[in-house]
């Protein structure tokens, strides 16, 4: 029977695969065994009265400013990636951690505009009152409230990148 | 005795199950979901840019055990040509050449691609595109190669009716994955935590939560979730129904009507998450693509086209030419990337648009292959009856 072998291996390899998937599926370190766990270890509830979302205000060598948002360095399908370094860059614990994220935030900036050279950085939380029932459920241009995490030297940064062994 | 008896009679009967014919015109329509999956795979790339990973912080890296140990730290350019090859093989399997190998190496380098991917952001969405269909498709010998593929040129292999069963394993041992996904996943939300049995109201929030998400990406919003919220009448129907789909999946494996009737629930499910939430778990859609019978779209889109190449060698140097150009420009700009998303008008949520009118045809036309069954088998028993009764 010419389908011998890779029936013996397929059915082998099914057997391994869902057993890992039954084993480690749940821990995600095992990838490619994961499994689809989605929305169903925490409750959905209905939505806060206010959202917050940390943005970047970029200031470029010829001093125009710039409002960006996490999904313009990383896309809507990898937002995490950049959400990550958006608040790690102000609020991580120790300043090494928090260096490292603006290290990487300048990295995706100067990828993401090459023609721009961002020169300073402000990380600013905005918060918008939520009317979770209405079509939009809050307007984008009009935050309610901006506080400002910090800002930082981004050549500093750049400088700090090409140090490194 | 008994027991071997009975472990050898599952075991053919998985044997038999397993090498049973799993699509119509099985060499063309694996020749054609092998181009599908290649300009699929091409697209998806088109999005990311690994390049953005180096000097990923590591308090944003997560435990992957096949990237452990991976240097982060290394140039952008490391990240390029990881994604450059990736793009060249997919290119020269597109063609069919050396198909066996290319679908190695799309294995290879594209699981390691996607596991650097997954260290930064898990997206268990790519598993299939990234990992199971190149896997299960390397373990049958690549059989996609055998039709409309430069190999298939140039060694002139026919599909013979002896070989059939080996078109049959990548497709039912992908089945067999997804359908062990989607059960999990349903158990997962019924038992892991419960929260689908015991509030109801999981899905109605769910609806209004997305779109503050997306109000906040300046997407597109969802118009009926308030209405939703505001029925709790729909609530119960809405949450049991996606519990029922995933946990009952498994049908699928075991009649090919049923097959259709779940792909098409599948797609349905994929298009309404995707266009009306921002759930982007569309790399899956090369799944479902599978299980289509390929070939009769072909004869039914261009019925007199045929691959007439005289010149194996030729095809070789364009299909080369394409790879080289592609994997070298890949990383130049957006230009090449913007080709394959013409200019970015196909993306992860628009893709769903022609999407969702097909998974509903292939429901509506499964649900009546069912019926007809159904119909005919009860008119038959009506005719047998009688027939029995008067002998």
């Amino acid at each position: 029977m010419p389908t011998a072998r890779p029936l013996f291996l397929t059915k082998s390899a099914l057997a391994m695969m869902l057993l890992g998937l039954a084993v480690v599926g749940r821990r995600n370190a095992f990838w490619p065994l994961v499994n689809w766990g989605m929305y169903s270890k925490k409750p959905i509830h209905y939505p806060a009265p206010t959202a917050t979302a940390v943005r970047l205000r970029i200031v470029d060598s010829t001093g125009q400013l710039r409002l960006v948002s996490a999904h313009e360095l990383w896309g809507v399908d990898r937002l995490p990636i950049a959400m990550q370094s958006f608040t790690g860059a102000f609020d991580a614990e120790t300043a090494d951690a928090r260096a490292a994220h603006r290290g990487y935030l300048v990295h995706l900036l100067d990828n993401i505009f090459p023609a721009i050279h961002v020169k300073q950085v402000q990380g600013v939380r905005l918060t918008w009152s939520v009317e979770p029932m209405a079509v939009p459920p809050l307007i984008l241009a009009a935050p309610e409230r901006e506080s400002i995490l910090g800002t930082f030297d981004a050549d500093a940064h750049r400088r700090r990148a090409k140090r490194r062994p | 005795m008994t027991s071997v008896w009975i472990l050898c009679r599952i075991d053919g009967a998985i044997d038999r199950w397993l090498t049973a014919p799993a699509v119509a015109h099985a060499p063309q329509s694996l020749g054609i979901f092998r181009i599908i999956y290649a300009l699929f795979y091409l697209w998806h790339l088109s999005f990311q840019r690994a390049e953005l990973l180096s000097g990923l912080p590591r308090a944003s890296r997560r435990l992957i055990v096949v990237a452990a140990w991976f240097p982060f730290d290394t140039p952008p350019i490391v990240f390029q040509a990881i994604e450059s090859i990736v793009v060249a093989c997919l290119v020269l399997l597109l063609f069919g050449w050396r198909t066996r190998v290319m679908t190695a190496a799309v294995l290879v380098a594209g699981a390691l691609l996607e596991s650097l991917f997954s260290v930064a952001d898990k997206e268990n969405g790519t598993v299939f595109l990234t990992f199971f269909i190149p896997f299960v498709m390397l373990l049958a010998g690549a059989p996609w190669g055998d039709a409309y593929a430069l190999d298939a040129l140039r060694l002139r292999r026919a599909a013979s009716p002896g070989t059939a069963a080996r078109y049959a394993l990548p497709l039912r041992a992908t089945l067999v994955i997804l359908s062990a996904l989607f059960c999990i996943a349903g158990l997962n939300k019924m038992i892991g935590s419960g929260i689908w049995l015991r509030d109801f109201t999981v899905m109605a929030n769910f609806g209004l939560y997305h779109n503050v998400d997306g109000a906040l990406l300046g997407l597109r919003l969802n118009p009926w979730a308030a209405w939703v919220k505001e029925l709790p009448i729909l609530h119960v129907p809405i949450q049991l129904s996606i519990l029922l789909f995933e946990t009952t999946f498994f049908l699928a494996l075991f009649e090919r009507r049923l097959l259709r009737l779940y792909i098409g629930l599948a797609l349905v499910f994929q298009a309404v998450n995707g266009l009306l939430f921002v759930l982007t778990f569309t790399p899956l859609l090369i799944a479902y693509a599978s299980f289509l019978d390929w070939e009769s779209v072909r004869r039914g889109v261009m019925p007199r086209a045929s691959l007439k190449v005289r010149s194996a060698t030729m095809l070789t140097l364009l299909a080369w030419t394409i790879a080289v150009a592609l994997a070298a420009t890949w990383n130049l700009g957006t230009f090449t990337r913007s080709i394959l998303s013409l200019g970015s008008v196909i993306d992860w949520r628009s893709i769903f648009w022609p999407i969702l009118p097909l998974g509903l045809w292939l429901v509506s036309s499964a649900i009546w292959q069912i019926g007809r069954a159904i119909s005919m088998r009860m008119c038959r028993s009506q005719i047998t009856e009688p027939a029995a009764a008067s002998r």
